[in-house]
């Protein structure tokens, strides 16, 4: 982990390229047909995949 | 050099004593130091947000990063700003004083020469004497302080106080820059007294008041010989001589450089009192340079050529002289010197001056004009007579039978042989009255008409010799009022007498005109025309040219009038209608003024326009050869660094040093 102070402005700049990052995700997902969810690191890797394939329909 | 010694008497010499704090006090607002210095070291709290990725955080740092490398010192220079801002801000708070305003608060009477000789300027100088002195002026105003209180007394022609006391900067520049130049000789005594009483009401200590006079120093008239000694000290010395508390100090500071220079210092003219038509001029010219000069001496009546005198004048050379001419017509008499290069067909204005003072090369006089006589002569019909009467300048001759009632106004009656029982009041010349009246008493034929006595020193008799000329038909007279005989026979018996009444002189001359050869001899038209100007008197002869800065008083032109007085630039002055005599003057200009009715509808009646020349004719004034011994007015030091306090550059520093700050803050990041 790495800290910094940064100005109210740094922090604006630094929340636009982030939402454009996000953003080029959804596009990119969007034009080859895949399925793209967003969660935080916080959530376990299995729970995630598990509410990925229901949300798919693949499995109950 | 510039340091500060906020307490007198501290052991620090030289420029560092130089500066005093006007408030000291108002230091203590350099305190705001220690609250800057914590909101520096307090920085602000944090707020903690948590982020996914550090990805961006490195693109951004890293542009930072690179664009300069001084960007690590930005928080300490900005520090570093703020205090100097402040220092430079409680700096001009306590208001330091450079040397010249020590000396705290100061009352000054300015006292500007603006007399003649501070309109000299020599060939190629961009400024006369008196522009130097107003940009002198100015800078002392400049050295003014908030509590200072300055006035401005002008010394040329009559003192008068410029502007009052006041601490205005604004208004003292403006008055400054506004010092009107006159002609007239300068009154620095006078100006000075003026001075130290403008101080003496201003209630301080004379330790604070000071006089400084402007002057070119070049007049004898000016204070160069005691009282100011060129020097503050002197006069100090005087005012101790006079008293503990007498007379603040005068410094006298000098203008200008020496001169050469010609002037007209005399031009009058007047009516000939032996000639109706005649004028003499008196002219001086002086030459005021070191070397001789030539010049030519233009003299026009109402702008027609009258004489025209060359001159060389030796270095110092004064050449008077009396010219005579003749003109019936008065007017505007102008003398002009010209440099022997320059044509008359040049107007002066259009012209290089010929010399550093142009105002002494023209001066002005007012011939008076001569109105014409009315003569009424009564008379059964003599050729010689009305031919003689005629003849002679400025007689309007009216030829009749009857006697009229009255005579006109300022005219004679000529009674050739008729006579009334009672003559009508005013001027009467009898020629051989055929009967006799309440004046005289008609008497035997005289058997020896002959001249035998003629009285001497009568204007009635100028240039005549009648001694043994027989006066044909003459007859015994006798008066019943008193008579002075002016010619008498062998029997004392009066040919021709001068008869005293109060109505008015009358003259009498007993002579047959038709048999006799009195009318054939040249002495009958010279007796005439001595009668007729004895009978005008010298009423008008002289009207004097006046000296700039001189008063006169003169008869009002018509009773029961308001009237003004109009200047040579066309200013106009209301003038006191107390009584019938007007009070004008002191003129400080040169040139024509006119005393004019203030109703226009009777400014175009010429009888009721009186005109005044006024000229500089000044020895003293128009003498530029010594340069004043006066020291030059010290512009740096009385001025300073630009002449304005310290703290108005002290707070443009600030100003600066804010906006610097300000630049500073848009750029901030902290990182």
């Amino acid at each position: 982990m790495r800290r910094v102070i940064v100005t109210e402005r740094l922090r604006r700049q630094y929340r636009q390229r982030f939402e454009a990052f996000l953003e080029s995700i959804q596009t990119y997902c969007r034009g080859y047909g895949l399925s793209c969810t967003r969660s935080t690191t916080e959530v376990p890797f299995d729970q995630l995949i598990l509410r990925m394939m229901r949300s798919a329909g693949v499995t109950q | 050099m510039i340091g500060f010694a906020g307490v007198p008497g501290s052991g620090l010499a030289g420029p560092i004593a130089q500066v005093q704090l006007a408030a000291p006090q108002l230091a203590l607002w350099g305190l705001l130091a220690v609250p800057i210095i914590a909101l520096f070291i307090l920085r602000v709290r944090l707020r903690r947000e948590p982020v996914s990725t550090l990805l961006f955080w490195d693109q951004l740092l890293d542009d930072r990063r690179r664009r300069a490398w001084w960007q690590r010192l930005r928080s300490p220079l900005s520090l570093l700003l703020q205090l100097l801002l402040l220092g430079l801000v409680v700096a001009a708070l306590v208001d330091p004083l450079w040397a010249w305003q020590a000396a705290q608060p100061r009352r000054v009477v300015l006292v500007v020469d603006n007399s003649a000789s501070m309109n000299a300027r020599l060939p190629g100088d961009a400024t006369d004497r008196l522009e130097e002195a107003r940009e002198a002026a100015a800078s002392i105003v400049r050295s003014l302080r908030d509590r200072d209180r300055m006035a401005v007394v002008t010394a040329g022609g009559l003192p008068r106080v410029h502007l009052g006391m006041t601490d205005d900067l604004r208004r003292l520049r403006t008055a400054v820059a506004t010092v009107p130049a006159t002609d007239a000789p300068d009154q620095l005594a006078a100006a000075v007294t003026l001075a130290r009483q403008l101080l003496a009401s201003e209630k301080f200590s004379n330790a604070e008041s000071e006089i400084i006079v402007l002057t070119d120093g070049g007049s004898g008239t000016k204070l160069s010989t005691k009282e100011s000694a060129g020097s503050q000290e002197a006069s100090s010395e005087a005012a101790s001589s006079e008293g503990a508390s007498a007379a603040p100090p005068v410094t006298f500071y000098g203008l200008g450089r020496a001169a050469d220079n010609v002037a007209i210092t005399a031009f009058q003219v007047r009516r000939s009192v032996a000639d109706a038509l005649s004028y003499q001029i008196l002219v001086e010219v002086s030459n005021f340079s070191r070397t001789a000069v030539e010049r030519r001496l233009e003299i026009d009546l109402e702008q027609s050529p009258v004489d025209v005198v060359p001159l060389q004048l030796d270095a110092g050379q004064v050449w008077r002289q009396t010219l005579d001419h003749t003109s019936i017509e008065g007017g505007e008499l102008v003398a002009r010197l010209v440099a022997p290069a320059a044509t008359s067909d040049v107007e002066p204005a259009d012209s290089e001056p010929a010399d550093a003072l142009s105002s002494d090369d023209v001066a002005r006089a007012v011939l008076p004009r001569r109105d014409p006589v009315p003569v009424v002569l009564v008379t059964p019909g003599n050729l010689f007579l009305q031919n003689v009467l005629a003849a002679i300048p400025g007689v309007a001759l009216t030829v009749t039978l009857e006697v009229p009632a009255e005579i006109p106004a300022g005219g004679i009656l000529v009674l050739h042989r008729t006579v009334p029982d009672e003559l009508p009041p005013g001027a009467v010349l009898v020629i051989h009255p055929e009967k006799s009246n309440e004046l005289w008493q008609i008497g035997d034929e005289l058997a020896s008409p002959l001249v035998f006595g003629q009285t001497e020193e009568t204007p009635l008799l100028a240039h005549l010799r009648l001694q043994n000329v027989a006066l044909a038909g003459a007859r015994r007279l006798e008066f019943s009022v008193e008579a002075e005989p002016l010619l008498a026979s062998p029997t004392e018996a009066p040919l021709y007498a001068r008869l005293s009444r109060p109505e008015g002189e009358v003259l009498v001359l007993d002579a047959e005109l038709e048999q006799g050869d009195l009318p054939l001899r040249i002495a009958f038209p010279v007796m005439m025309k001595n009668a007729v100007e004895w009978f005008l008197g010298t009423k008008g002869e002289l009207q004097p040219a006046l000296a700039t800065g001189q008063s006169t008083v003169i008869r009002a032109p018509a009773q029961g009038a308001a009237w003004l007085l109009r200047s040579p630039r066309g200013e106009t002055f209301p003038l006191s209608t107390d009584s019938d005599r007007l009070s004008i003057g002191p003129l400080p200009q040169t040139g024509v003024w006119r005393v004019e009715p203030r109703d226009d509808r009777e400014r175009g009646d010429r009888e009721r326009v009186v005109a005044l020349a006024v000229n500089l004719t000044s020895a003293a004034e128009s003498d530029l050869r010594e340069a004043s011994d006066f020291a030059p007015p010290p512009a740096a030091t009385l001025a300073g660094v630009g002449g304005y306090s310290m703290w108005i550059y002290l707070a443009a520093l600030a100003v600066i040093g804010l906006v610097g700050e300000w630049i500073l803050y848009q750029r901030r990041v902290v990182a």
